[in-house]
């Protein structure tokens, strides 16, 4: 799940801006436990939802409740965070799990450490959506055989779920094309007709359902229910020198996704202090499920159709590219 | 690699008006000395890549063989037609219209003083936004297809042309514009044989800025609701992690600039033949 594709960031700047307001949360916001440095993580994760939830978990203190604080950095997530994490820039990585595995099947010497966004369990209801115009005459899923549609990254997520979904409905894929726009213009794009459909997800599949589009499918649940999309990705080698650091994140991150599950709430009350968004949106719009470990059936999904789509010629490891971190008895956790 | 001899023989052709003929083998060696100049730093700067790479474990860094080994497969297979193709397409529409728009507006704006001191600040307020700013307000006008990248290309590549034609068209020299008048000579052909004529130096120099802003804008327009190009593929290689793919493609887009701008010089050579032979007569004669 990305706000951004990657190489559009200067474009999105301008609806971004108007929707999100102007997010002044570049590195760690909350300061008070230590700061001696040897306890901090740096991480990158996607600007909006994806990095709301890392802020979310600080705000509550649950990253210090494991002994961590993180320097989060919202300027680089997904592939364009793979160069920094493998640089040495970055200690962690937020990407969506198409890039996560494919840099790791490219040989980076990268691991899934924790999982990040999934998708709900209700094809009726996700946080991301196909969606078209009223007048367009589309009001199913076999409408969008031959159709033209919106992604925010070609060879991503987005495609895959949606190839995925439709065949899975027996729609005939072949035919379909798509075309790469980021975000905050899929919507002035649909609308004036320049495609036939727009991926989006939240909150701009709200805001497109208020300006009268229509969901036709839900590709992330309807590929599969609780699809796991996004994942932190660290290195083999901070793997190896600060394994309960990692193991810390780790579990950090399946408590803020246990919290978050039991108070969305909270979460969605704390989002336009977060990130700037529209309250009334953030009371509305359809929130990520959020669960404590990695969904392996759900990469090997994923895996399977990069294959079939032609991402990689050789089949994907996955196993091999997840690891679970756990810290020592008497550190951090407990 | 054929082109490359081009601009050997070029300044060597408008040469040979200058000077008396020379003989066959001394012309040999001339040709030969200019190609080992020409090529000398190029292997060099490969021989070096290659010999670093070739040890690395920087996985964004491949060795100089895989890249090459890689170039092949990658491009080859249809990439050409359905990547560069393209690109090179868009590149020349939007190039050829910059420059006819920036000469046209320049000869204008140039010509009468009232209409540069009305029009300059604006211009001045127009070059300043980077062209990739404007991307997403144009795709609502234009769309997303070829004509927003060609635009975009226009957007940016036009100013180094319209500032040279306007600062070329007033620096024509008095006298001569005058001489024309008393002349009588018909508008378009002061236009042809005077302004443009005098303007062209400059216009040349702004044209050759505007080249390497093209290829820039054309890289960068296709970051942007592409599904295919020269620089869609650069991009999609380096989000796939197919690092090696990655830089057979930036290896190709510098290939494109060395040709364009080989080109470019043949053209110069011709269209600045009279301004080269006037140059050397004032500096004395036979150089």
């Amino acid at each position: 799940m990305k706000f951004r594709a990657s190489g559009a960031a200067a474009s999105s700047t301008v609806l971004a801006v108007m929707l999100f307001g102007a997010t002044g949360c570049g590195a760690a916001a909350g300061g008070e436990s230590g700061t001696d440095g040897t306890n901090v993580i740096r991480v990158g994760e996607t600007d909006g939802m994806p990095s709301a939830f890392l802020h979310f978990g600080e705000e509550r203190g649950i990253f210090a409740d494991h002994g961590i604080e993180l320097e989060i950095d919202a300027s680089a997530g997904g592939a364009a965070a793979i160069p920094a994490l493998v640089g040495g820039n970055l200690d962690v990585a937020g990407s969506n799990v198409v890039s996560g595995l494919l840099a790791g099947h490219r040989g980076l010497p990268v691991r899934i450490i924790a999982p990040g966004t999934f998708a709900t369990d209700d094809t009726e209801r996700d946080f991301s959506a196909v969606v078209v115009s009223e007048d367009s005459g589309m009001d199913g899923p076999e409408d969008l055989a031959g159709a033209s549609i919106a992604v925010n990254t070609l060879q991503n997520i987005g495609d895959i779920s949606i190839v995925t979904a439709l065949e899975k409905q027996g729609v005939d894929t072949s035919g379909i094309r798509f075309t790469e726009i980021g975000f905050p213009q899929m919507l002035p794009a649909l609308q004036s007709g320049r495609v036939d459909a727009a991926w989006v997800i939240e909150p701009f599949l709200s805001i497109g359902q208020q300006q009268g589009l229509t969901p036709v499918i839900r590709p992330y649940t309807e590929a599969r229910e609780g699809l796991q999309v996004g994942c932190f990705l660290t290195t083999e080698e901070f793997l190896d020198d600060n394994g309960d650091k990692a193991g810390a994140f780790r579990a950090a991150v399946a408590d803020v996704a246990a919290y978050i599950t039991e108070h969305p709430d909270e979460f969605r009350a704390a989002l336009p202090e977060l990130e700037g968004l529209d309250p009334a949106l953030a009371e509305s719009m359809v929130l990520p499920s959020y669960h404590d470990s990695v969904d392996a059936d759900s990469l090997r999904l994923v895996a399977d159709r990069m294959r079939a789509s032609g991402f990689t010629d050789e089949e994907i490891d996955v196993d091999s590219l997840i690891a679970t971190p756990r810290t020592t008895p008497g550190r951090g956790d407990e | 690699m054929t082109s490359l001899t081009a601009p050997a023989a070029a300044p060597g052709a408008a040469r040979e008006t200058a000077c008396e003929a020379e003989p066959p083998a001394a012309r040999l060696a001339r040709y030969g000395r200019r190609l080992a100049v020409l090529l000398g730093l190029p292997a060099v700067l490969a021989a070096v890549w290659w010999i670093v790479s070739e040890r690395a474990e920087n996985f964004f860094f491949p060795p100089l063989s895989d890249i090459l080994s890689a170039f092949g497969p990658t491009w080859f297979d249809g990439r050409i037609a359905a990547d560069l193709l393209p690109s090179l397409g868009r590149l020349a529409a939007g190039y050829l219209l910059a420059v006819a728009l920036g000469v046209a507006l320049g000869v204008l704006i140039g010509t009468w003083p009232s209409l540069r001191a009305f029009a300059e600040p604006v211009l001045e307020f127009f070059r300043a936004i980077p062209p990739p700013v404007m991307v997403p307000i144009l795709m609502l006008f234009l769309g997303i297809d070829t004509l927003m990248k060609v635009v975009v290309i226009v957007s940016g590549a036009v100013w180094p042309v319209l500032l040279n034609t306007v600062e070329g068209v007033r620096g024509i020299d008095r006298p001569l514009r005058d001489t024309a008048r008393v002349y009588r000579l018909r508008p378009l052909t002061r236009l042809r044989t005077v302004v443009l004529r005098g303007a062209s130096p400059q216009i040349v120099t702004g044209a050759r800025q505007a080249l390497s802003i093209a290829i820039v804008l054309m890289v960068i327009s296709e970051m942007f609701a592409a599904n295919n190009g020269l620089g869609f593929s650069i991009v999609q290689f380096q989000r796939g992690f197919a690092l090696p793919e990655m830089w057979t493609g930036i290896i190709l887009l510098g290939l494109v600039g060395l040709a364009l701008s080989l080109i470019f010089r043949a053209v110069e050579a011709t269209v600045l033949a009279w301004y080269r032979g006037q140059r050397r007569a004032q500096r004395g004669g036979n150089r």
